[in-house]
């Protein structure tokens, strides 16, 4: 498999998120992700920075529990993805 | 009256719907662009929209520089022949954009002030229209490069987009010399670059609409 781009990155993160029922942990999103802990953690911080994704702490057997969601903007960009892909192809962008 | 000589009669209301057609074409292709580069963060993205910001406010200025003062020659020329330049530039540069780093990038800003200040020494706008069939040379190679004929369910406008933006700045410059003595060429000049445009809002319509 050749190197990933950002934007396919961010889109297999997104899906990783959404597939779990919007709110997965860092472990299992770092393994969904094939990314190496410190682009994931790179990813990830932009990610929650840029809005596409929120943190949340939920408490599990009386310890808290860092888990990631899709905000708004982060289910957009899944809905428009394969159109700003095609948008950035057409283009040569 | 001939043909020539009628086209000739509507010069100025043909301005009017020419300048519109482009200011509004840009519009639309920067608000849509604007829209997936909020979305998606991408550089080539932001130069895109910013392109068409800049050709749209050009062709506003030009509208001024040319209808309302009617001197070619005049001060409004800077701020024109810039948003062309800068617009050509940043065309390239959403192309680019990983190549491209920013001292280069603050090059071509003052490239793009230099050449009107030129123009205006001149009197003629040779080194715009020159400057600009070098720029979009340059892009239809750079497109040809990236063309890949056995891409599914992609156009690759971009190819088609240099090579009409190449020709139109080619038939920009015969109109500027042929002007004198075959003055209709300019509502020729008018009608592929209204083209060019228009093609923009169709191609990126079609992506908004998911048919691509």
């Amino acid at each position: 498999m050749g190197k990933r781009e950002r934007l396919e990155v961010i889109f297999d993160i997104l899906c990783a998120v959404r597939d779990a029922g919007n709110s997965l942990g860092p472990t299992r999103l770092l393994y969904a992700s094939n990314l190496s802990p410190k682009m994931f953690k790179e990813y990830t911080e932009e990610m929650v920075v840029k809005g596409f994704l929120a943190e949340d702490e939920v408490v599990v057997k009386k310890r808290a529990k860092k888990q990631f969601q899709l905000t708004t903007k982060g289910f957009q960009f899944l809905e428009k993805y394969q159109e700003i892909i095609s948008v950035i192809e057409e283009f040569g962008l | 009256m001939g043909f020539n000589e009628a086209l000739l009669a509507y010069r100025f209301p043909a301005e009017i719907i020419y300048t519109l057609i482009v200011v509004v074409s840009c519009s639309i292709v920067a608000y849509k662009a604007n829209a997936f580069y909020r979305l998606s963060h991408h550089e080539g993205l932001r130069h895109f929209r910013n392109t068409f910001v800049y050709f749209g406010l050009a062709y506003l200025v030009r509208y001024v520089e040319y209808v309302v003062l009617g001197d070619v020659a005049s001060w409004m020329h800077i701020p024109f022949g810039f948003l062309m330049s800068i617009a050509g530039f940043s065309l390239i540069r959403s192309m680019e954009w990983k190549c491209v780093s920013r001292p280069w990038w603050l090059l071509t800003y003052a490239i793009a002030v230099l050449i009107p200040v030129l123009d205006l020494i001149v009197g003629i706008p040779y080194f715009l229209f020159l400057s600009q069939i070098a720029l979009f040379t340059y892009g239809v190679i750079l497109a040809k490069q990236r063309y890949q004929p056995n891409a599914r369910g992609v156009r690759q406008v971009h190819l088609i987009v240099m090579v009409l933006f190449l020709l139109g700045w080619i038939v920009n410059f015969i109109g500027q010399m042929l002007y004198n003595t075959y003055p209709v060429i300019v509502l020729y000049v008018y009608v592929i670059t209204s083209a060019i445009f228009v093609l923009f809002v169709f191609a990126i319509m079609r992506v908004h609409r998911g048919k691509a």
